[in-house]
C-alpha cells in the first residue's frame, strides 16, 4: 500500500468516524445502515466480481446470521460471541447450499440460491414458536459494556468490525486465493490446467460471502432491535446483486458505494415512498445496459481524465495489480534464471519413460477422434506429435491433462496412472501446459497471468495467515511476482508484465501463456503450437528456449507443431498421427523419408 | 382410495402450470442462455391485464382474456428489444441480472399501477364441476389440463415440423453456424421471447382466478425453475415430466405432512436433485470440447 492510498483510506476513516459526533441521530442510523449493508455486500462481491458465481440469496444468509445469533443472545451468549456465531451459522448453512450447487453451471447456483432464500423466508414466516413468524423478534442491544447499547457507539461497534472485515476481503483478493477467484471466473479450463480445484475454490468463494452476509446479519438484528421476515424477501436478496453491479462488480469498493445508493435513495424519495423499489431496479438496469464496471469501475477508467486528483489518493487503483513491475524487479538483480525450474531430482537423458501413453482411445459420440495410439516420451527428450488437421493431436494432449475423457487405454506419468486423476491434480503431478487458442486470462495482467501459474507450484500460506495479512503470507506473494516476472523475461514479455494480457499481440499473448506454463514448474511441458501466430524473430527464440529448456534445465517436452522447420528442428523423436491413428514414429529423419508420413500430408499421388 | 386419486389429480393440474412454466424457461434457455428470473412476474402481469380488460373495462370474457394474451406477448417482445438485446454481446451473466432487474422492476411497477391489495377474478365458465366417477373436476381445471396439453403438443409438432421451428433448434445448438446458414439469430431470440409471452399469458389467465391477482404472485413461479432444473434444463420432456411430479409430490405433502411444507418440498426436492444428479433427472448429455 503506498502512502496516498493510505492517506485516502485515512481521510474516509476520519468521515466515518466523524458521523456518530457529528450527526444526528437519525444520521447514525442511516449510516449504521449503510455500513451492514455494505459488508453483506462486501461478501456477495468476493463470490459474484470475483469468482463470477451468481447468488441470489444474500438476504437468506444475511437472516440466517440475523436470527441465529438473536437465538444466542436470547440463550445467554454475549454479543461479541453471538454475532460471530451468526456468521459460521450463515458460512455453514452456504456450504450445505453451495457444494452442491457449484459443481455445476452457474445458473444452477443461481437458482438454488434464490430458492434457498425464499425457504429461508417460509420458514421465518411459517415457524412461529421459534422465529416469532410474521409478528417478528425482539432483539437487544449488546449489554456489556452499557454504553454500548447507546447508537453512537452501537455505530463504532458496527464500523469497527467492517473494518477488519474489508481489510481481511481486501487481503483475500489481492492474494493467491483471490487470483484463483478471478481465473476460475474467466476460464474453468485454464484454471483446472492450473491446479485449481474449482470446486474447492468455488466454495471458498460462496462460504466467504455467506459468513460475511451472517456477520452483516448478527450486527442488523440489534440494530433495529427487531427482526422482520418482510426484511429478508427474494427482493432483498436480488437488491444486494444490485448494489455489487451499481457500485462495481470485483472492486470491494464499490460495495460501500453502492450500499450507499442503496440506502440514500429511499432517503432522497421519501415523498414517493411508493417508487423506490421501481426506482432502484430502473437504476440498476440503466447501469447494466449503459455502465456494467459500476461507479468504482467507471471511475477507474476514467480516473486520469476525470478525477486527477482521486487517482492521485491511489483509492480508485484495482486492489489486485499494485505492486507491479517495480517491486518486483528489486528482487530480480541476483536471481539466476529457472532457479523455479531447477530440481535436483531431474538426471537428463537418463533414457527411462516418463510418459507412457496405451492404447489410447478418445470417442466423441459416434466420431473416433482417437483409436489405439501408443507412444512414450523419455525424459529429458524432445517429443513432437505432428499429423494434418483433425488427427487428434489436441484430443491426445487433452487426454493427458485429463481434459478429455478417454474411451479406452492407460496414461500413466513417472510410473503413475493419470486417468484416475482430476484435471486439476495433473499440474501437481509435473505437468505444465499451453493451449493451442490463445489461453490467456482475460481481465488479468501478464505478470498475474503467470502468477495464477504458481497456484499449485509454490502454495506457501494457508488461507486465514493470507486473510489476516501475515508477514509470511506477504512474502510469499512477493516470491510468486519476482518469480513470474523472471518467467517473464525468460520468454522476452517482461516489458508487458504490468498490461492487460489481452491487450497484447497474439504472439505474445501465446508467450505468457508459456511463460504460465513454466510457473506450474513442471517435468514434462506440453505446448500446443506454441509457434502458431509468432513472428520469425519470436519463433526463432522460442525455439532456442525450448532447446535450452530441455537441455539445460532438464525438463522432458511434448510438443505439437505445424511449423516443420521448429518440429525437425528440435525433436529427439517424432509421432505422427492420421485420422486418430499413429502412422509412423522416429527420428526426424526417418519421418521426413517416411512415405506414409509423405501420404498423410501431401495425399496419395494419382496414377494415371 | 378415491381421495388420494383426487389429489393426484390436482397435483397434476398444478404441475402441468409449472410445466408450461418450465417449458418457457428452457425454450429461452436454450435458444439465449439466459435464465429468465423474471418469468413468474409476466404470468403476474397475465393475470393483471385480465383483470383490467374484464372486471375494470368490463369488456367480454373471451375477449378480455385474448387482450390480456396478446397483452403479454407485446410485453415479453418489448423486454426483448428493450432489455435483452442491447445485452447480446455482453456476458451471459448481465442478461441474467437483467432478468432479475426485471423481476424487480414488473413487481414494483404491478404495485404502483394497480396497488398492494388482492384482486378476484370471477371463476371461467362459472362454478361448474364435472365429476367422473367420484372424481371432480371444475371447469377451470379442465381448461389449464387441456390447454396445457394442446400447448405441448403444438410446440412440439412446431419445432418440428415447421421451418421456423427447426431453424430454432438449429440455434439452440450452434449460433454461428446457424447464422452462417442465413438464419437470423436475433429473430430467433424474438421468437422464444413471444412463444413464451404465449405461454406465460395463458398460465397467467389461468391462475388469476384460483390463486388471485396481486403483485408477488410470480412467486409461485419459482416453482418453474425447480423443474427445469429437475429436467435438466434442456430438455421440453423432462419439464413435463418434472413439474407433474413435482405438482403431484407437493400436493401430497400439503395434505398429508402439513400446508407449510406445499412450498417448502419443492425447494428441498430441487436441493436433493442438485445433490444427487447435478445435470437434472433428464438432461440430454452435453460435452464441452476445448
Amino acid at each position: 500500500m503506498n502512502v496516498k492510498t493510505r492517506l485516502g483510506l485515512l481521510i474516509l476513516l476520519l468521515i466515518l468516524l466523524a458521523v456518530p459526533f457529528l450527526g444526528g441521530n437519525y444520521m447514525i442510523y442511516i449510516a449504521s445502515l449503510m455500513i451492514v449493508v455494505s459488508i453483506a455486500a462486501l461478501g456477495l462481491d468476493i463470490l459474484t466480481g470475483y469468482a463470477g458465481q451468481i447468488c441470489f440469496g444474500q438476504a437468506g444468509f444475511i437472516a440466517v446470521g440475523a436470527y441465529c445469533s438473536a437465538f444466542l443472545m436470547k440463550a445467554g451468549v454475549p454479543f461479541w460471541l453471538s454475532v460471530p456465531g451468526g456468521g459460521v451459522a450463515a458460512g455453514l448453512s452456504g456450504l450445505i447450499i453451495g457444494l452442491p450447487a457449484l459443481r455445476i453451471r452457474g445458473h444452477y447456483l443461481a437458482l438454488a440460491t434464490l430458492s434457498f432464500a425464499y425457504i429461508i423466508h417460509l420458514i421465518l414466516v411459517h415457524w412461529e414458536s421459534v422465529t416469532g413468524g410474521p409478528r417478528g423478534l425482539v432483539v437487544s442491544r449488546p449489554t456489556w459494556p452499557s454504553f454500548f447499547s447507546q447508537d453512537k457507539y452501537y455505530y463504532l461497534v458496527i464500523l469497527f468490525v467492517a473494518i477488519i472485515l474489508f481489510v481481511v476481503a481486501r487481503n483475500i483478493v489481492r492474494s493467491r486465493y483471490g487470483r484463483a477467484f478471478l481465473a476460475l471466473q474467466k476460464d474453468e479450463i485454464i484454471s483446472r490446467a492450473m491446479g485449481i480445484n474449482l470446486t474447492i475454490y468455488k466454495t471458498i468463494a460462496f462460504v466467504i460471502s455467506s459468513f460475511y452476509a451472517g456477520i452483516a446479519g448478527g450486527l442488523y438484528g440489534p440494530l433495529l432491535g427487531f427482526l422482520d421476515p418482510l426484511s429478508f424477501s427474494i427482493m432483498d436478496s436480488a437488491f444486494y446483486i444490485m448494489i455489487i453491479v451499481i457500485g462495481g462488480r470485483g472492486t470491494l469498493y464499490g460495495s460501500i458505494v453502492g450500499a450507499a445508493v442503496y440506502v440514500f435513495i429511499p432517503e432522497l424519495l421519501r415523498r414517493a415512498e411508493f417508487f423506490q423499489e421501481l426506482f432502484f431496479g430502473v437504476i440498476f438496469l440503466c447501469f447494466l445496459i449503459l455502465m456494467p464496471d459500476g461507479v468504482v469501475g467507471f471511475l477507474r477508467r476514467h480516473q486520469s481524465s476525470l478525477f486527477g486528483w482521486i487517482s492521485r489518493t491511489g483509492l480508485l487503483t484495482p486492489v489486485e495489480r499494485k505492486g507491479g513491475v517495480e517491486d518486483g524487479a528489486r528482487f530480480l538483480k541476483t536471481a539466476p534464471i529457472l532457479t523455479a525450474l531447477s530440481s535436483p531430482s531431474l538426471a537428463r537423458g537418463t533414457g527411462n519413460e516418463l510418459l507412457q501413453v496405451k492404447n489410447l482411445s478418445i470417442r466423441f459420440g459416434g466420431l473416433m477422434a482417437l483409436s489405439d495410439v501408443s507412444f512414450h516420451v523419455d525424459t529429458g527428450e524432445i517429443f513432437s506429435l505432428i499429423g494434418p488437421n483433425g488427427a487428434g493431436k489436441t484430443s491426445t494432449l487433452n487426454a493427458i491433462t485429463r481434459l478429455y475423457e478417454p474411451s479406452g487405454g492407460t496414461i500413466s506419468f513417472n510410473g503413475e496412472e493419470l486417468l484416475k486423476l482430476r484435471a486439476d491434480q495433473i499440474v501437481q503431478k509435473g505437468i505444465g501446459r499451453t493451449f493451442q487458442s490463445v489461453g490467456i486470462l482475460g481481465g488479468l495482467t501478464a505478470l498475474e497471468n503467470v502468477m495464477v501459474g504458481f497456484h499449485a507450484s509454490h502454495r506457501g500460506s494457508g488461507f486465514l495467515q493470507t486473510a489476516l495479512g501475515a508477514r509470511s503470507a506477504r512474502n510469499d506473494e512477493a516470491w510468486r511476482r519476482e518469480h513470474a516476472l523472471e518467467m517473464l523475461k525468460l520468454v522476452n514479455v517482461e516489458q508487458h508484465a504490468s498490461d492487460l494480457a489481452t491487450d497484447l499481440p497474439f504472439g505474445q499473448q501465446k508467450l505468457v501463456g508459456l511463460a504460465r506454463a513454466l510457473a506450474c514448474n513442471p517435468r514434462l511441458l506440453i505446448l500446443d503450437e506454441p509457434a502458431s501466430g509468432l513472428s520469425p524473430m519470436e519463433i526463432e527464440h522460442l525455439t532456442s528456449l525450448i532447446r535450452s529448456l530441455c537441455r539445460q534445465s532438464g525438463l522432458t517436452i511434448l510438443l505439437v507443431e505445424h511449423d516443420m522447420n521448429v518440429v525437425m528442428g528440435i525433436s529427439d523423436r517424432i509421432a505422427v498421427l492420421d485420422f486418430g491413428r499413429r502412422i509412423a514414429e522416429g527420428n526426424p529423419d526417418e519421418i521426413r523419408s517416411n512415405p506414409l508420413v509423405v501420404k498423410a500430408y501431401l495425399g496419395e499421388e494419382e496414377t494415371a | 382410495m378415491l381421495a388420494l386419486l383426487q389429489l393426484i389429480i390436482d397435483g397434476t393440474i398444478l404441475g402441468c402450470t409449472y410445466a408450461v412454466c418450465a417449458i418457457g424457461m428452457v425454450l429461452i434457455f436454450k435458444a439465449t442462455d439466459v435464465v429468465n428470473i423474471a418469468q413468474g412476474e409476466l404470468m403476474m402481469m397475465a393475470a393483471f391485464f385480465a383483470y383490467t380488460f374484464q372486471v375494470m373495462l368490463g369488456w367480454p370474457f373471451f375477449v378480455s382474456l385474448v387482450a390480456a394474451i396478446c397483452s403479454t406477448i407485446l410485453l415479453s417482445l418489448v423486454v426483448e428489444r428493450v432489455v435483452l438485446r442491447p445485452l447480446m454481446k455482453a456476458p451471459v451473466w448481465t442478461s441474467i441480472m437483467a432478468t432479475v432487474a426485471l423481476m424487480v422492476i414488473l413487481q414494483a411497477g404491478a404495485r404502483v399501477t394497480w396497488g398492494p391489495e388482492v384482486y378476484h377474478l370471477p371463476p371461467f365458465f362459472g362454478s361448474a364441476t364435472i365429476r367422473l366417477g367420484g372424481i371432480n373436476l371444475t371447469a377451470l381445471d379442465m381448461a389449464i389440463l387441456s390447454i396445457s396439453v394442446i400447448y405441448m403438443l403444438l410446440l412440439y409438432l412446431f419445432f418440428k415440423f415447421t421451418m421456423t421451428g427447426k431453424a430454432m433448434r438449429a440455434i439452440q445448438m450452434d449460433k454461428e453456424a446457424a447464422s452462417f446458414m442465413g438464419i437470423s439469430v436475433r429473430r430467433a431470440f424474438s421468437y422464444v421471447w413471444a412463444l413464451n409471452g404465449i405461454l406465460m399469458g395463458t398460465v397467467g389467465i389461468l391462475l388469476a382466478p384460483r390463486l388471485g391477482v396481486h403483485s408477488t404472485m410470480g412467486l409461485l413461479m419459482l416453482k418453474g425453475f425447480v423443474v427445469a432444473v429437475i429436467g435438466g434444463f434442456t430438455s421440453f420432456a423432462g419439464s413435463v415430466i418434472g413439474g407433474i411430479l413435482l405438482g403431484v409430490i407437493e400436493t401430497l405433502a400439503g395434505v398429508y405432512i402439513s400446508s407449510a411444507m406445499k412450498d417448502i418440498v419443492s425447494f428441498v426436492i430441487l436441493i436433493l436433485v442438485l445433490i444427487v444428479r447435478p445435470t437434472g433427472l433428464f438432461a440430454e448429455s452435453m460435452t464441452k470440447r476445448v
